[in-house]
């Protein structure tokens, strides 16, 4: 998207001379913890049903919450991260509401006391995007539907999350999908969350409204939720405001209501919206004291966080000598980060970091665009790179020591993603071996001369291109398993000798 | 006032040697066996609790294999109620125990993990026997709230126990366990201790752990003993008065007894006058007023005080325990435990349905008082307002605490009144109120102790409140007194 | 804030509650409940120290008053530790299948 253009959704573009878009996200993030947040079960996703369990997270007569020290770290580092202002006081209220995942009858959350007050997170494009807040509560048990019934999983239950609420700075559906695509990177990279979302550790709601362009007044929101994809969810955003802009152009209403996602049809779909508005009732949870985070803490925090993608990236840049745009890009993710460094700490000395992170960039990445392709998600949600370590550094190991080209070396990785045999196999396989001794080269390098007569004729009244295509000859003669610095330099001996 | 009383008991008026304090010296020194003691109590509650229905389920079997067990073993030094058998109220989670809590929401529910205090009393050597009848869900002061039936009282099965521990109370007051726990919210354990003339203690907030107490009003509760004897508050508190990880609102530190050295000379007690003036029953008021004349003679000095704020008493209680009550009662709701109610069309009927067919009349009153006070456009108003003028009420209260000891003043209006006499008498309830609930909105500890009625007088409990923390201070002050025999558990005659 | 509670208010009130109100219990509320708006109307009243004024909606003043003292700043590590078995959970339930807490269909979210 070109920094002219708003949006690449042709509809909205045409919607947006009239109307200013408006979009807010909340994002509900499951910490990674080892144990819950206001219980001492365990957090782990697909162990058996209702076995991570104790008193207080089923809700039992009697049962009291505690506070995971380490679910406010966590809260305290993605504060930090965002540029936000750490409460030293916050305050846990009840949120009361009936739903069989609830087992207390009310969430434990927080309410105009959160841990966190403003902050902010810089889209790609630059632009500043503001925060509201960042509380912590507690997720809910989950419901499984089966015909007309439902069964109740309380695994879940009691699980930390952290909610991050931005202000309705967002104006298009890519600034929607680029908060959510950097804000996660965030979480993952700085180890705040598995971010997976396919496992629900990562959920996104968006509030949409537009408002005409001179208009003071905001528009009516709809709220989209449970759409597990970013790719999704930009398009659900655009779906909504199209969908706004004609209920409102033809005179109508838009009614608050929240809205799901179908992707197939590519539509938002309201969901049976309560006649009542929701009274949850808030009120400080008794059975916890206030939330007391001292400046010891987060310093404590401070020092053990992970590094922050922008400053990696200036110290990649730095240490590596790497391009900016590839330093970037490597440290945008963490899996590509720790890819990177991995291959260069076993590479030290025979491979340069530059020549890795070249190899990086054209090949791995390629690699995980196709295999992100082929599963239908996006690459900010692979989950590890789609090549193995080991193979990366045996086909390094072998183009720098010189037993293959770099040529055969693109053939090798062909092989080696499709097939994932190990670069080793494949070189034995195909007998891919480079041709290194001076011999072999000569041997082949004469017969390529005595086999174009006309061009060494030409060559040697003075075309000196045509060098270029002796080269080619022999290498094509060769199948590219001939060393080329010891081609050139055997070419050049044995023509210049017939001059 | 005299009359008969069928439930003379060994176990009580042979008071020495039924305590907690000598029952552990003689299980320890082995002149005893607790299993021996344990078949003699059995029959003794058999026999009377039919009656009384104090005890709602008394585990035999379960505590005599506890006994067998404690003998297997030579007592520790840390076992300081070794054998000693305990009643605890059905609101108190114990493994395999019925916690039913008197209501049919919860009939049939076993208990599925064990109170903290549950644990502490165990590793301390202690039995506990059975459980307890109590109002639904702590919910009343006359324990005539309950799904198991009401409660009668030792001293006159006529008259009501007091609530909501009236079976806890009665258990201890008719000797079938000489330390009994209830739950004191709003006076809960005190006002049924002084109908059935025995002790009733409600520690500050937080210094007993809340982990396994069905909670009512989070902060309002606090399990509370019954003892007859103020060294027996004494060793219990030893027992389970100490911090708790699982209980965020619990105290650091635990109770440190003082118990031993304590002079009455010189200390000074503050009086609410004007609460005096007027609704008192005679006898009352007339052992109210003795005890003060008496004490003067020790040396101590009385004060009148007024602390305006307790006008608001009520409705700041209510508030705040309805709005808790009605959030920390969602989670019955028919779905993980509990009753379920049949034929239902859907979920939202099921709820409903359940809840209504499984609660009382007084528990679903409170939850839509309690739902009302919290509800949109009304939070600011009442709850929010409630928590502000129980603060200032905390403020005023500690600002007495700063130049006095303890404060003074009876723990019920009334003695034991007869079922169905209830007086409606708006300012009789209202004193009902105001004596025993600014302890539990201020957080401050609490005492009834019986005083010296004549013989075969109904029992009258007067009480004294000290500062936040001051447990054993008022505990000390409380057996200073007993030696003086200016109060005493009340004789069963 | 009126006098008169409307039925239609009780209503609601008991469907927030969960509770099922016959008509007459309805009447009932209706009374009970412009009962305690009067007393409760009395609260509002009460003059308040300076300190104690503002935001009410927090537990800030609980925490100037009451229970949390030297308790403030309770946290635990972070150690897992299941200490209620499946089975012994599911014993209780009033109706399950296998592993899992059953009940009637969930017919539109409740959030």
């Amino acid at each position: 998207m070109s920094e002219n253009n708003l949006t690449s959704y042709p509809n909205v573009l045409e919607i947006m001379k009239k109307y200013d878009v408006v979009i807010g996200i909340e994002v509900h993030c499951q910490l990674a913890t080892k144990s819950k947040m206001f219980s001492h079960a365990k957090n782990a996703y697909g162990d058996s049903p209702n076995s991570n369990i104790d008193p207080t997270c089923l809700g039992l007569p009697g049962a009291l919450p505690t506070i995971n020290e380490e679910c406010v770290n966590l809260a305290i580092r993605m504060g930090l991260a965002l540029k936000s202002e750490i409460q030293p006081v916050s305050v846990f209220a009840r949120k009361n509401y009936f739903y069989p995942d609830l087992p207390k009858g009310y969430q434990i959350t927080q309410y105009d006391k959160p841990i966190c007050l403003g902050g902010e997170l810089i889209l790609p494009n630059g632009k500043k995007i503001n925060i509201e807040r960042v509380q912590i509560e507690e997720d809910a048990g989950k419901n499984i539907h089966v015909g007309a019934t439902s069964l109740v999983d309380y695994n879940r239950s009691g699980v930390g999350l952290i909610e991050i609420v931005s202000a309705p700075d967002m104006t298009s559906p890519e600034e929607a999908s680029d908060y959510l695509r950097k804000l996660h990177s965030y979480v993952v990279n700085l180890d705040i969350s598995d971010g997976d979302l396919e496992r629900g550790n990562f959920r996104a709601d968006a509030n949409v409204s537009i408002m005409p362009k001179d208009s003071k007044v905001f528009g009516q929101r709809c709220e989209i939720k449970n759409v597990n994809s970013f790719k999704y969810l930009e398009k659900a955003i655009a779906y909504e405001i199209e969908r706004q802009y004609e209920v409102i152009e033809a005179g109508g209403k838009i009614h608050m209501e929240t809205r799901g996602y179908d992707s197939e049809k590519n539509i938002t779909v309201g969901q049976r919206s309560k006649e009542s508005a929701k009274d949850y009732r808030y009120f400080p949870e008794p059975d916890l004291p206030p939330l007391i985070v001292s400046l010891e803490r987060i310093e404590k925090v401070k020092k053990l966080m992970p590094e922050l993608p922008e400053s990696k990236a200036a110290r990649f840049t730095e240490k590596y000598s790497l391009p900016e745009y590839d330093a970037k890009v490597i440290t945008a993710s963490r899996i590509n980060s720790s890819y990177f460094e991995s291959l260069v700490t076993s590479l030290l000395g025979k491979v340069e970091p530059k020549n890795i992170s070249n190899y990086f960039m054209t090949d791995v990445m390629r690699a995980s665009k196709l295999f992100a392709e082929a599963k239908g998600i996006s690459l900010d949600e692979l989950l590890e790179v789609p090549v193995s370590l080991e193979n990366s550094i045996s086909l390094l190991s072998l183009q720098a020591s010189g037993t293959i080209s770099g040529r055969i070396a693109k053939e090798i990785f062909e092989e080696m993603i499709s097939t994932g045999k190990s670069p080793v196999e494949i070189v034995k396989e195909k007998n891919l071996v480079q041709i290194s001794d001076d011999t072999s080269i000569a041997k082949i390098c004469e017969q390529v001369i005595l086999d174009n007569p006309e061009q060494l004729s030409q060559y040697l009244s003075g075309k000196e291109k045509l060098f270029g295509f002796f080269v080619g000859q022999t290498m094509k003669i060769s199948g590219g398993k001939l060393n080329p610095a010891k081609v050139n330099e055997m070419l050049k001996k044995l023509l210049d000798s017939k001059k | 006032m005299s009359y008969k009383n069928q439930f003379s008991s060994v176990y009580v008026n042979e008071l020495k040697e039924h305590t907690a304090m000598s029952l552990v010296k003689t299980f320890c020194s082995g002149e005893r066996k607790p299993s021996q003691y344990l078949e003699q109590l059995f029959e003794h509650i058999e026999r009377i609790n039919p009656e009384l229905n104090a005890i709602t389920s008394l585990q035999k079997e379960y505590a005599l294999l506890r006994a067998k067990e404690l003998e297997a073993k030579k007592p520790e030094a840390h076992q300081m109620l070794y054998g000693v058998p305990i009643v605890i109220k059905e609101n108190i989670q114990k493994v395999d125990f019925p916690v039913e809590c008197a209501s049919k929401m919860l009939k049939g529910y076993r208990g599925q993990f064990n109170a903290t205090v549950i644990e502490s009393l165990e590793n301390a050597g202690a039995i506990i026997i059975g459980s307890a009848n109590m109002d639904e869900f702590a919910m009343g002061s006359a324990n005539e709230h309950s799904s198991h039936g009401v409660v009668r009282n030792p001293h006159d099965p006529k008259r009501v126990s007091g609530g909501s521990s009236g079976g806890s109370s009665v258990a201890c007051a008719a000797g079938f366990a000489p330390i009994t726990l209830g739950s004191d919210t709003g006076g809960s354990v005190r006002e049924p201790a002084a109908f059935c003339g025995i002790y009733g203690f409600k520690p500050t907030y937080g210094r007993v752990s809340r982990y396994g107490l069905v909670a009512f009003g989070s902060s309002l509760d606090q399990i509370s003993p019954f003892a007859r004897s103020v060294e027996d508050l004494d060793l219990v508190l030893k027992v389970i008065a100490h911090e708790d990880p699982l209980d965020s609102t619990s105290l650091r530190g635990c109770y440190e007894s003082q118990i031993e050295k304590y002079t009455l000379k010189g200390k000074k007690i503050g009086v609410i006058r004007s609460l005096l003036k007027a609704g008192l029953d005679d006898n009352v008021l007339q052992e109210f007023q003795s005890l003060e004349e008496n004490l003067k003679k020790y040396g101590v000095e009385f004060v009148d005080i007024e602390i305006p704020s307790l006008e608001h008493t009520l409705s700041v209680y209510y508030v705040i325990a309805c709005a808790e009550a009605s959030s920390n009662l969602s989670r019955y709701d028919g779905i993980r435990f509990g009753h379920r109610a049949e034929g239902t069309e859907d979920l939202n009927d099921l709820y409903s349905k359940s809840r209504s067919e499984g609660f009382g009349a007084e528990v679903k009153r409170r939850i839509m008082l309690g739902t009302f006070a919290l509800s949109a456009g009304y939070y600011d108003a009442f709850y929010g307002r409630a928590l502000a003028v129980r603060d200032m009420m905390a403020k005023e209260f500690a600002s007495v605490f700063e130049k006095l000891d303890f404060i003074y003043m009876p723990t019920a209006p009334t003695s034991a009144f007869k079922f169905g006499e209830n007086s409606h008498d708006p300012l009789k309830e209202y004193l009902y109120d105001v004596f025993t609930i600014p302890a539990n909105l201020t957080g401050i500890p609490a005492i009834s102790v019986p005083t010296k009625v004549g013989m075969g007088c109904l029992p009258v409990g007067v009480q004294f409140m000290a500062a936040k923390g001051r447990d054993a201070e008022l505990i000390a002050f409380a057996s200073a007194l007993e030696k003086t025999k200016l109060i005493g558990t009340t004789a069963l005659v | 804030m009126t006098t008169d509670f409307s039925r239609e208010s009780v209503k609601r009130i008991a469907e927030l509650s969960r509770l099922h109100l016959s008509e007459d219990e309805i009447t009932q509320y209706q009374k009970e409940l412009a009962k305690i708006i009067q007393a409760f109307n009395a609260l509002s009243q009460v003059p308040l120290p300076k300190e104690l004024l503002g935001d009410a909606r927090s537990a800030l003043g609980m925490a100037k008053g009451i229970g949390a003292d030297d308790s403030l700043s309770r946290m635990c590590s972070d150690e897992a530790k299941n200490s209620i078995a499946t089975h012994d959970f599911l014993a209780q339930s009033p109706d399950r299948e296998g592993v899992f807490v059953r009940v009637p269909a969930i017919l539109a979210s409740s959030t």
